[in-house]
């Protein structure tokens, strides 16, 4: 009998990962500040990347407090709070 | 063919390579990166957004950011689907990631890009010259202020990097006969 072709022999569901879906609380509220420079301005998604010391890329959104996007450029240092866990900016406020 | 109703819109859409001289050749060059996140997730050489009713949006070569069905992918190529579920991410955040990628269709795919990225590994996305994982990263921090190329590790996302990223969560896929 003429095998089926391959892809219905094999589910194909895998993960190079095995972390789950967390359903727990977390430290959400935990922050730092970091410093941060300019390094790309990406109007077209709304974002300003910033890259502090250590080589962490940081996105400034619409959402970001604290810091007009359109009034920054290349280069420019700007003071970040993010959270600890997930790398996000909470605020941001450029250093004139 | 997948069951969708475990998916949720802005799942994050891992395809194994293809089986072809371009997917041995991305799945080569990211076994070949300085990072250990991307040589684990080696096997993927592409990233999609899911948005709901089977589609998903992204950026291929040839064609740029679009839309299609992911049975176009998964019915001769294995897939994973990730997500990003953190309870500190509001869900009409992630929900907005679906909202946000369709928004960007038609825009043009660069294989200079993704070639420069390879070589530069600090390169930041270029939004006039963007590959499918570019894409998702770009559209990710937009709607969610999370930036999965934050770590120096994950610089720049491949697709690799995606596949076995720690901050996304893997979302057991189900089966069914068609």
């Amino acid at each position: 009998m003429a095998e089926p072709p391959m892809y219905l022999q094999t589910n194909y569901a895998f993960s190079v990962n095995s972390r789950r879906e967390q359903t727990g609380s977390e430290d959400a509220g935990e922050t730092r500040r970091v410093s941060t420079v300019v390094v790309a301005l990406i109007p077209e998604y709304h974002q300003v990347k910033v890259r502090d010391g250590d080589g962490h890329l940081y996105a400034l959104t619409r959402k970001t407090q604290g810091v007009d996007l359109a009034a920054l450029h290349e280069g420019q240092q700007v003071v970040c709070t993010v959270t600890r866990k997930l790398p996000r900016v909470l605020t941001a406020t450029a250093v004139v | 063919m997948p069951n969708f109703s475990d998916w949720r819109e802005g799942d994050i859409i891992l395809v194994h390579r293809s089986p072809n001289a371009i997917g041995y050749a991305i799945q080569a060059s990211q076994a070949a990166s300085l990072s250990a996140v991307t040589r684990a997730g080696c096997i993927c050489s592409h990233a999609a957004i899911y948005i709901g009713g089977g589609m998903v949006v992204d950026a291929t070569f040839g064609v740029g950011v679009s839309t299609q069905s992911v049975w176009n992918y998964c019915q001769t190529r294995a897939i994973q689907v990730r997500r990003l579920s953190d309870p500190a991410i509001p869900i009409a955040d992630i929900a907005n990631i679906s909202v946000f990628a369709q928004q960007h269709d038609g825009e043009p795919y660069s294989v200079i890009q993704a070639i420069i990225s390879k070589l530069f590994p600090g390169t930041v996305p270029i939004p006039d010259a963007l590959y499918c994982s570019t894409l998702v990263g770009l559209v990710v921090a937009d709607a969610t202020g999370v930036d999965l190329s934050s770590d120096p590790a994950h610089q720049p996302l491949h697709p690799g990097t995606l596949a076995a990223h720690p901050d996304l969560t893997d979302v057991l896929l189900e089966w069914r006969n068609l």
